[in-house]
């Protein structure tokens, strides 16, 4: 009995979910004590208990509307479907208020709580693991380059997930600086998600207020402000909202804004922003400038021609890519799906009718309307995901229908000189259509134990914190590398920016360490324009080469030619290379100079190549027939050019 | 403290402890659970027990008083039953009882567990599903007749009809008829009796025995239950399980 007894208190009190050993004062999977004094203590009177009716909604009756009733739900999310208690918790059993309210959530869809909010088996149990894993709750890249940029791992490529961050000075500097656009990072606040949202769970992305929402939540804030600040207003009863937000699938740009509008910056790029250095106050022309909430300015520039034609962030990605697909990915490039080539080809795409999707794809179909008879939808050539928001129809004719406008938008081919000839069939279309890019060159960072901080994983301040000093922010022409495919092993030519060109010194931890690095890192940068760069602007062009700006000038002595550069910046004492440069003029460099281990500047000879026809077109216009010919066999045109050409030497 | 003064103490504690009649305190609270489950028996519906349950934790004050009265009085006449039985063989006067008394009363030990379980399964939650197919799975290991055991006292699937009518009835009468007869006695001592509600009220007054939401992860049986889930825990072979119980059983 002894024996018998010993295995009771260990199977009551040390076991948790699936019978695993937990301590009894710490069980996550304890959402409310088993035994609570006074919840049979109802706050209803008779009267109102008989006038109330509960229904049964999963097989229980729930005590939550019969003081909660509230409007503004999308039918799935409805009370009158899935309750109040599936996203709340609490305790549904009871009619007294604070026990109902015990272990409540007030902000359901964090990840904290989403395995047992949004994640039960009776609603999303198979999303929930996707999106732990997806890199938008890891930030592995993120980690993974600072690591390496600190000098704290010899690869910018580990994997890595932002809740290990610990006290090391790479660790410190991300907790400091970046540590909150995680969707691990909770939101603890009412209100929609805005430019200064980070994280959130679930609610990144599904969260909406509407008008009456949103107006009626002021005026909660504010009475429940009055109340706590006044005496004579403590009696009055606060004015709880009666709308509820929505959660459904009308996911905007503005919800992916206040994270993306940092780093590579793509949300504010793609609506043709692009930030500058001068405070609000500063700028003279207020009409190109606007000031976000946390008080960056940006300047108006050409916006993304996707973004023109009314197109949001998720009508080109992914359920899969954002809320990822369960696995684990280094880097975001990793976890993206779509290719440009998915809407814009001039080969037969492969399609997928309605009843090949799979039981995701097929809901959200169903959810937003979209589903067309007889119409078939474009499958991604990466990883074959069917793009529910396109169709085929039968004379092949291809459109995107938007998420939000619902406009038919027809998805066009590519020009035949993307496609035809050998010339540049190993560049990525961004290469070309990329209209700009931002560039940030000198920054210095270093520790200041002095400065008041904040710590924005832990979400509380600090003493101490990063300092970053931003030296030249400015918008140009992307820089050309090379990226090359782990799996085929095949190389592209894609679009880079200064990942850092940086000086980090007086760490946290040793005050003496100097870094100094120059690495570049490949970016989309959601900047496309339909047109296409010109032939020059990447062939005569020094910072398209990794030379940085400069004159980059073609001379011809005689029969002999030759290609001179004078930067525009001074050489930095660190590597003798200008401040903007990512490699010198006809050099390389072969340590490592990316934030990628598949990623690379041009090799001499690649260079050489791009300038022998950066020397053609200091005298053939790019429309000539020479400049057409060149793309389709620029070695058999080679073998035939005029006495009068003088190429490189 | 002197260990042989320690000693002393503990040993007086002891004496103290059973000193209380146990046994009309289990007979006085097996009465209150039977009472309050008649009246328990006119909300509660057998075809739908867990939204049953809801309803009356919602809607009905008085029903929930019931039903903590019931589920109190049965823990309460659950562990003196067995406190009663140690104290009886820690005096040795288990031997005044005759062969046949010694049997039924052995026997209904089993129905004194029966009885507690199935109650819990009336919960018809999610706790008291994994109860019942446990349970299930342990009957039908017995040799030969384990089939007909588990079709016996636990019916079809998905119907609570047949262990609803053991819990209320069968279990419950056999019980009170190897009670009377082992003690000799057709009611409770009134002053133990009154002592034992007024314990039992006061706790039935505050604390509410819950009922699984549907959404926690911790899945568990009764406290007296999870000593056996923890052994299948180790040992996945349930003929072993079964033959475990029934050492404990046999050398206690």
């Amino acid at each position: 009995m002894f024996v018998y007894l010993i295995l009771t208190v260990i199977g009551f009190c040390f076991r948790g979910e699936n019978w695993e050993f937990v301590m009894p004062w710490y069980n996550p999977a304890e959402l409310t004590p088993k035994f609570k004094p006074t919840i049979n203590f109802s706050d209803l009177s008779n009267e109102e208990l008989a006038e109330t009716e509960f229904r049964q909604i999963l097989g229980r009756r729930e005590g939550c509307i019969a003081c909660h009733q509230m409007s503004g739900f999308t039918e799935p999310h409805d009370p009158e479907k899935i309750g109040c208690f599936s996203c709340h918790l609490g305790n549904a059993f009871t009619l007294n208020k604070n026990a109902a309210h015990k272990g409540m959530i007030l902000i359901p869809g964090n990840l904290s709580d989403a395995k047992f909010t949004c994640g039960t088996s009776q609603c999303h149990p198979d999303i929930v693991p996707r999106i732990n894993n997806s890199i938008m709750t890891t930030m592995s890249g993120v980690v993974s380059v600072d690591n390496f940029v600190f000098e704290e791992s010899t690869s910018p490529s580990i994997q890595s997930h932002v809740k290990d961050l610990a006290g090391t000075d790479a660790d410190s500097h991300l907790r400091n600086l970046c540590a909150s656009c995680h969707l691990g990072n909770e939101k603890i606040e009412l209100g929609p998600i805005d430019e200064l949202s980070r994280g959130g769970g679930c609610n990144a992305c599904h969260l909406n207020y509407n008008k009456d929402a949103i107006e009626q939540l002021n005026v909660y804030i504010e009475s429940n402000v009055k109340r706590l600040k006044a005496i004579e207003y403590k009696e009055q009863m606060v004015d709880f909202p009666r709308v509820h937000p929505n959660l459904n699938l009308q996911i905007t740009s503005d919800h992916c804004f206040g994270c993306h509008s940092r780093s590579g910056r793509i949300s504010t790029n793609y609506e043709g922003w692009f930030e500058t250095l001068p405070s609000e106050q500063e700028i003279a022309d207020k009409k190109v400038y606007r000031t976000l909430m946390d008080g960056r300015v940006f300047r108006k520039n050409k916006p993304d021609v996707h973004f023109e034609k009314g197109m949001e962030c998720l009508d080109c990605h992914l359920a899969q890519e954002v809320m990822g697909d369960g696995n684990l990915y280094l880097h975001k490039e990793d976890q993206v799906k779509i290719q440009c080539i998915d809407c814009h080809s001039n080969q037969s795409s492969n399609k997928m009718s309605f009843d090949e999707l799979d039981y995701e794809s097929r809901k959200i179909v169903d959810l937003r309307k979209s589903r067309r008879e007889n119409q078939d939808f474009l499958v991604t050539e990466k990883s074959e995901l069917p793009l529910i928001s396109s169709y085929i129809t039968s004379s092949n004719e291809k459109y995107l229908i938007t998420k939000t406008s619902k406009d038919s938008l027809p998805l066009k081919p590519p020009a035949f000189v993307c496609t035809e000839g050998k010339a540049h069939q190993r560049l990525s279309c961004n290469s070309c259509h990329n209209e700009w890019v931002s560039h940030c060159v000198g920054c210095h960072t270093e520790y200041n134990p002095n400065d008041d901080g904040f710590d924005l994983l832990s979400n509380k301040d600090i003493e101490g914190s990063w300092v970053e000093h931003a030296a030249d922010f400015y918008v140009d022409y992307p820089v050309f590398g090379v990226k090359k495919d782990s799996k085929s092993g095949k190389e592209t030519i894609d679009t880079f920016i200064p990942g850092m060109i940086i000086t980090i010194d007086k760490m946290k931890n040793d005050k003496n360490k100097k870094i100094f690095k120059r690495l570049f890192a490949p970016t989309f940068s959601h900047t496309i324009n339909k047109k296409g760069r010109s032939c020059k602007s990447c062939h005569n062009n020094s910072l398209a080469l990794g030379y940085g700006k400069g004159e980059l000038v073609y001379q011809v002595n005689g029969k002999a030619g030759s290609w001179k550069f004078k930067p525009k910046y001074e050489n930095l004492e660190d590597d003798n290379l200008p401040k903007d440069a990512w490699i010198g003029f006809l050099q390389t460099r072969n340590e490592i100079s990316t934030t990628r281990t598949n990623t690379r500047p041009f090799t001499v000879e690649e260079q050489k190549r791009i300038l022998l026809v950066g020397a053609c077109l200091t005298c053939h216009d790019e429309k000539s027939k020479t400049s057409m010919e060149s793309l389709y066999d620029f070695e058999k045109l080679l073998a035939r050019i005029s006495k009068k050409c003088v190429l490189p030497n | 403290m002197n260990p042989e003064r320690k000693k002393y103490r503990i040993q007086f504690l002891l004496e103290w402890f059973f000193a209380r009649p146990l046994g009309q305190i289990a007979f006085s609270s097996f009465l209150i659970a039977v009472v309050s489950g008649i009246f328990l028996a006119i909300p509660f519906d057998i075809k739908n027990p867990y939204d049953s349950i809801s309803l009356i934790l919602l809607t009905n004050p008085g029903a929930v008083f019931f039903r903590n009265l019931h589920y109190w009085s049965a823990q309460v006449f659950f562990i003196s039953t067995i406190l009663h039985i140690i104290d009886h063989f820690r005096r040795k006067t288990e031997k005044k009882l005759t062969n046949g008394v010694w049997l039924r009363v052995t026997i209904s030990i089993f129905f004194m567990f029966f009885v507690m379980i199935s109650g819990f399964i009336l919960k018809g939650d999610a706790d008291a599903e994994q109860a019942l197919r446990i349970l299930k799975s342990l009957f039908e290991q017995i040799p030969f007749i384990g089939s007909t055991i588990s079709y016996s006292f636990l019916g079809r699937e998905r119907d609570y009809q047949l262990i609803y009518v053991h819990h209320i009835a069968i279990a419950t009468i056999i019980l009170w008829i190897v009670i009377v007869e082992h003690s000799k006695i057709l009611w409770a001592e009134i002053k133990v009796f009154v002592y034992t509600l007024i314990f039992v009220a006061i706790i039935s007054f505050m604390f509410v025995p819950s009922l699984h939401d549907g959404k926690s992860p911790i899945v568990k049986g009764p406290w007296y239950f999870v000593g056996l889930q923890e052994v299948l825990h180790w040992i996945s072979q349930t003929q072993l399980v079964l033959i475990f119980i029934f050492l404990l059983f046999l050398f206690d």
